[in-house]
C-alpha cells in the first residue's frame, strides 16, 4: 500500500490545479463585466451548494432553509462594515461565525428529526428568520435593504476571493468525504441508531457539520453583500434562494463530492441565459430537471457521468 | 466482565423484563435464551445502552454503565450486533468497519483502516472490502455485523441472533467464527439464539428467560432438562407428561 486509499488520484490533483490557474488568469485576459460577474456569481453558488451538501448529502438532512444563514451572515457582515467600519474580511468571518451559531440554535433541536420531518422544520425556520429580520430594520434596513460601499477596484478583485472560496469549499468537501468525520456522517445517514452502537456520537457530529455548513453559508452572505453593494432581506433570506441550493445539490448529485459544484454551474448558466427572455420559464425548467434526476438518475450529473464512463456507482469522484 | 443486577424494563403496565440478574465471566460465552417475547432483546438493549432500564444496574468490571447512551457503552467496551442486520448502506464494507474503529476504538484514520481490514479478514470478508453491503448475502451481512462490532475492539460482544436465518453450513461457520472471536480477539460474549444446537455447541452457561423473568441458569445440557424450561418452551401439559 504505497498511497493511502483516501488520498486523491494524481490526475484529479493536476486537473484541479490546472483549472484553478486557468480561472485565475481569466480576468487578466478578458475584463468584460458580464463574464466577470457571471463567473464570480458561479463561484459563490458553488461554495454555497457544496456547504449545503455537507448537511444534505453527507448527513442526509435536506435543508430548505439554508438562505437563513446566508441572510444572517450577509446582514451581520454588512452592518459591521457600514456602522462600525470593520474591515471586509473580518466582517465576513464574524458574519460566518454568527450564522454558524444561529444554525446551531435552531438546528441542535431540529436535527433530532430525520428525513422529511427535518426538511419541513427547515422551511419554517427559513420563513420565520426572513420575517423577523425584515422587521428588524436596525440590522437589515427593513424591506428597503441596505447599501454597502465597496471600492470598484476591490469589487474587481472579488473574482479571486470567490475563486479562492470555491476552491477551499471543494477541498473541504473532498477532505470531509474521505475523512473519518465524513464516514461517520454517512454512517449516521445510513442508520443513526446502528451508528450509535459502534460509538458514533451523532448529536455532536451533526452539530459540528451544521455549524460548518452554516458558517460557510454566512461567509457567502457577506461576500454577496460586498459584491452587489446592496442587499435586502426578501432576496437574501428568500425561499427561492433556499430552494436553489437544494436544486444545485440534487441536479449535480446529492452526497457526491463535486456534484453540487457542477449543479451550481448548470443552475447559474441556465438562470443567466433564460431569465432575461423567459423569466417565468426557467423555474419550470428547473422543475423538469428535478423530475428527470429523481426519476432516472438519483446521483444527478455525477451519476450520469459515471454511467457514461461505465464505472461502478460506489466510486464516486 | 458484565454484570446485570435486578434489571427491570416496564412499558406502561407491561414488565418486559422483570428483575433479571446475571453475570458474564471473562472469556465466557453466555447464552441468553427463552421463547419469543421472553425479554431477551430488551435485556440486550439495556446492556448496550440502546434503552435505559426502569430499575436495576449494569456494570462492566467496576465501571457502572447504567443509563449511558449507546455510543458511550460502546466506547466503554460493550458492543452489540443486531438481529435484523443494520449495515451502513452508503459505505463500503471497509468503511463500515473503519467508522467503528475510529469512533469506538479511537484509532487514527490510518490505524483504523488497518485494524478494520484485519477484522474484515478475520470475518472472511477481506476480498469484498470495497463492495457495498447490498452486494452481500444475508450470511455475509451477518459476518459484516460481527466484523464491524469487532472493529470497536470490544471487551464484551452482545450477539443478537447472529445464527438464526442462515443455512446449516453457514451456521456452522458462524459458530466457528464466534469461538474464534472469543479465543483470538479475547472478547467475552453474550448471545441470544433460537437455534438450540448452536447454543449447545457454543455456550458454557445459559440463562433462560420467560415472560421477563429469569427461570433457570446453568450449564446448557442441565438447563434444558429442567421442568420450568421445558414448560416455557413447550407448555405445561407436555412438561407434566415428560
Amino acid at each position: 500500500m504505497s498511497m493511502p486509499s483516501w488520498a486523491p488520484k494524481p490526475w484529479v490533483l493536476f486537473a484541479f490545479a490546472g483549472a484553478l490557474v486557468l480561472l485565475a488568469l481569466v480576468p487578466l485576459v478578458n475584463s468584460d463585466a458580464y463574464w466577470h460577474n457571471l463567473f464570480t456569481l458561479t463561484f459563490l453558488s458553488i461554495t454555497a451548494a457544496l456547504a449545503w451538501n455537507w448537511l444534505g448529502g453527507l448527513l442526509g438532512q435536506v435543508s430548505f432553509g439554508h438562505a437563513a444563514m446566508v441572510g444572517v451572515g450577509g446582514f451581520v457582515a454588512a452592518r459591521l462594515q457600514v456602522s462600525s467600519h470593520v474591515p471586509m474580511l473580518v466582517a465576513w468571518g464574524v458574519g460566518g461565525v454568527i450564522a454558524g451559531l444561529y444554525a446551531l440554535v435552531w438546528g441542535h433541536p431540529t436535527l433530532r428529526l430525520r428525513g422529511p420531518y427535518f426538511s419541513i422544520a427547515t422551511i419554517g425556520v427559513g420563513e420565520a428568520t426572513r420575517l423577523i429580520c425584515t422587521y428588524w430594520s436596525w440590522l437589515t434596513g427593513g424591506s428597503s435593504g441596505m447599501s454597502i460601499p465597496v471600492h470598484p477596484a476591490l469589487k474587481f478583485q472579488l473574482y479571486w476571493y470567490g475563486l479562492g472560496l470555491a476552491a477551499l469549499a471543494l477541498i473541504a468537501s473532498f477532505a470531509l468525504r474521505r475523512s473519518p468525520l465524513g464516514l461517520s456522517l454517512l454512517a449516521i445517514k445510513s442508520d443513526v441508531d446502528a451508528a450509535g452502537d459502534v460509538g458514533v456520537s451523532s448529536t455532536r457530529l451533526q452539530d459540528l457539520v451544521l455549524f460548518l455548513s452554516g458558517m460557510t453559508m454566512g461567509i457567502c452572505g457577506g461576500f454577496y453583500g460586498s459584491f452587489f453593494s446592496f442587499i435586502e432581506p426578501g432576496d437574501l433570506f428568500g425561499f427561492e434562494r433556499s430552494i436553489s441550493y437544494v436544486l444545485m445539490g440534487v441536479i449535480g448529485g446529492i452526497g457526491t463530492i463535486a456534484g453540487p459544484a457542477l449543479g451550481a454551474i448548470v443552475f447559474i448558466v441556465l438562470q443567466q441565459s433564460l431569465i432575461a427572455h423567459y423569466s417565468q420559464l426557467y423555474l419550470g425548467l428547473y422543475g423538469l430537471f428535478l423530475l428527470l434526476v429523481i426519476l432516472f438518475e438519483p446521483l444527478g450529473l455525477v451519476g450520469l457521468a459515471l454511467r457514461v464512463m461505465k464505472k461502478p456507482i460506489e466510486e464516486q469522484p | 466482565m458484565i454484570r446485570a443486577e435486578g434489571l427491570v424494563k416496564r412499558y406502561g403496565g407491561l414488565r418486559a423484563v422483570d428483575g433479571v440478574t446475571f453475570k458474564l465471566e471473562p472469556g465466557q460465552i453466555l447464552g441468553l435464551i427463552g421463547p419469543n417475547g421472553a425479554g431477551k432483546s430488551t435485556c440486550f438493549a439495556m446492556l448496550a445502552g440502546s434503552t435505559p432500564p426502569t430499575e436495576g444496574r449494569v456494570f462492566l468490571g467496576d465501571e457502572e454503565l447504567t443509563g449511558l447512551p449507546a455510543f458511550r457503552a460502546a466506547r466503554a467496551g460493550v458492543v452489540r450486533t443486531h438481529q435484523i442486520v443494520r449495515p451502513f448502506a452508503h459505505l463500503t464494507l471497509l468503511e463500515n468497519c473503519t467508522v467503528a474503529a475510529v469512533q469506538c476504538a479511537k484509532l487514527g484514520h490510518k490505524g483504523a483502516d488497518t485494524f478494520a481490514r484485519e477484522m474484515l479478514r478475520f470475518a472472511g470478508l477481506d476480498a469484498r472490502r470495497n463492495d457495498l453491503p447490498a452486494a452481500l448475502t444475508l450470511a455475509g451481512r451477518k459476518r459484516l455485523e460481527m466484523a464491524r462490532a469487532l472493529s470497536c475492539a470490544p471487551k464484551v460482544l452482545l450477539l443478537d441472533e447472529v445464527i438464526a436465518g442462515v443455512n446449516p453450513a453457514e451456521a456452522q461457520e458462524m459458530g466457528t467464527l464466534i469461538l474464534r472471536a472469543r479465543d483470538e480477539r479475547k472478547v467475552s460474549i453474550v448471545m441470544t439464539e433460537h437455534v438450540m444446537p448452536a447454543v449447545m455447541r457454543l455456550c458454557e452457561h445459559v440463562v433462560v428467560l420467560d415472560a421477563g423473568k429469569l427461570i433457570a441458569s446453568g450449564k446448557p445440557k442441565e438447563v434444558v432438562q429442567e421442568p420450568a424450561v421445558i414448560a416455557a418452551y413447550l407448555g405445561k401439559a407436555r412438561a407434566n407428561a415428560g
